[in-house]
């Protein structure tokens, strides 16, 4: 499986694995060779910014107390 | 989120207290180490690396072993060759300058400082230049 | 060998490899000093971040909904039958990857005041020590080896010194502690490398400096 060199650490996966919907994160970024590089996590780590448990690959701040997802840098 | 910083200053009163009392905060003991004069330190640090392992192997067999990923990337060796020679330099690693605060050598301040300044350069050369993955997203 | 007032090897092993495993059991992450360093150096970041984590953990009922909402909307509202058959093949190839997590979701982070706490600790642990030794005193010089090798330089060298400490650690992504210690237990790649680089530069540095006392 190539792509993401982070995935084994990345605690997106650790947190949402039971519904599975982290996974389709991986589908659509994590496993893409160059995609991955768009991933909002990976460029925030690589740029040697705090990446937020919340950050999702598209750049969206996960907010559970409302539906839906705020925008972010 | 109390018991967090309780335990926090738990954790770091007893590294810091541990590595004093081993002399890793004394130049002199570390010169010693580095220079092959007095093995002591070395012996201490090796021993605890040996029992670190032992305790990872335990903690596995109760399938409590707690996760340590660290892959080799491009800043593996160049960052550890600058810390090196900052080391030997400043005799500290990052925990160092602390400790020394402590123990009431005040020049520590200065290495502290310079930590700071470091830590801030890298973070601004990483944004403008590097880029690299250096797994610090590590919570 | 021995050293008045120091530990003897054998106690300073015990000590620092146990707190090598108790660390993570403590702590609930990796070791790391240079790592905190870095947490509070970037205050306001960590602190958002640790405010998200507290947020999602309150409610991770509520998380999980808002995860699928998000990738649902990634997907344009629906799950397209190719990815709905690949997450399938996904499910088939490695179970672990839908099934329930078998150990608890990583501790929060303890946020920036967190890490600040630890490295007083790191002080007040160094008072305790000095203390005990009758050896705590303010003073404006450093060991007599660093004031012999530096004499008037010893700021500069120092300032210097930290400057390459920070720098070096935050690049390796660790220091003595998370690679040297923690990683090189755990026969880590990166950490057995960079553990190699940093005690050898530190060795050949003191011994280039040796020649100056």
């Amino acid at each position: 499986m190539a792509g993401c060199t982070r995935q084994s650490d990345c605690p997106l996966f650790e947190r949402f694995i039971v519904s599975g919907s982290a996974n389709i994160w991986r589908l659509l970024y994590c496993d893409k060779d160059e995609k991955f590089k768009t991933c909002a996590r990976y460029e925030a780590g690589v740029n040697g910014r705090t990446v937020p448990v919340n950050l999702l690959p598209n750049g969206q701040l996960l907010r559970s107390m409302r539906m839906g997802a705020d925008d972010v840098c | 989120m109390a018991g967090t910083i309780v335990r926090m200053m738990v954790v770091g009163t007893w590294l810091g207290f541990t590595l004093s009392q081993i002399g890793f905060s004394d130049y002199d003991q570390l010169h010693l180490m580095f220079t092959f004069q007095d093995l002591r330190m070395l012996f201490a640090f090796v021993g605890a690396v040996v029992i670190g392992s032992m305790g990872f192997c335990l903690l596995a067999k109760i399938g409590r072993r707690p996760k340590v990923h660290r892959p080799i990337h491009k800043g593996t060796i160049l960052g550890g060759v600058l810390f090196g020679a900052g080391w030997a330099l400043s005799g500290g690693c990052p925990a160092i300058p602390l400790v020394q605060l402590g123990e009431g050598t005040l020049p520590a301040l200065v290495t502290a400082a310079g930590i700071v300044i470091g830590v801030v350069v890298f973070q601004w050369v990483q944004r403008r230049y590097l880029n690299w993955d250096t797994g610090s997203c590590l919570r | 060998m021995f050293v008045e007032g120091l530990w003897p090897w054998w106690l300073g092993a015990l000590a620092l490899g146990a707190t090598c495993f108790g660390y993570p059991l403590l702590l609930g992450r990796s070791c790391t000093v240079s790592g905190f360093w870095g947490g509070v150096v970037n205050w306001r970041q960590e602190r958002e971040a640790a405010r998200a984590e507290a947020e999602l953990a309150a409610n991770p009922q509520a998380a999980e909904e808002a995860m699928l909402e998000a990738a649902m909307a990634e997907l344009g509202g629906e799950i397209p039958e190719e990815i709905q058959a690949e997450l399938e093949a996904m499910a088939a190839a490695d179970p672990e990857l839908t099934a329930p997590p078998t150990h608890a979701a990583p501790p929060r982070t303890a946020g920036p005041w967190g890490f600040l706490t630890f490295l007083v600790g790191l002080a007040a642990g160094g008072f305790i020590a000095a203390l005990g030794r009758g050896e705590a005193s303010l003073s404006l010089t450093m060991s007599p080896t660093f004031q012999a090798i530096f004499g008037s330089g010893a700021l500069l060298a120092l300032a210097f010194g930290g400057l390459l400490v920070g720098f070096g650690t935050q690049m390796a992504g660790g220091c003595s502690m998370g690679h040297g210690l923690s990683g090189t237990s755990n026969l880590q790649p990166g950490s057995l490398l960079s553990t190699a680089s940093f005690m050898g530069t530190a060795v050949v540095v003191s011994m280039v400096l040796g020649r100056l006392i």
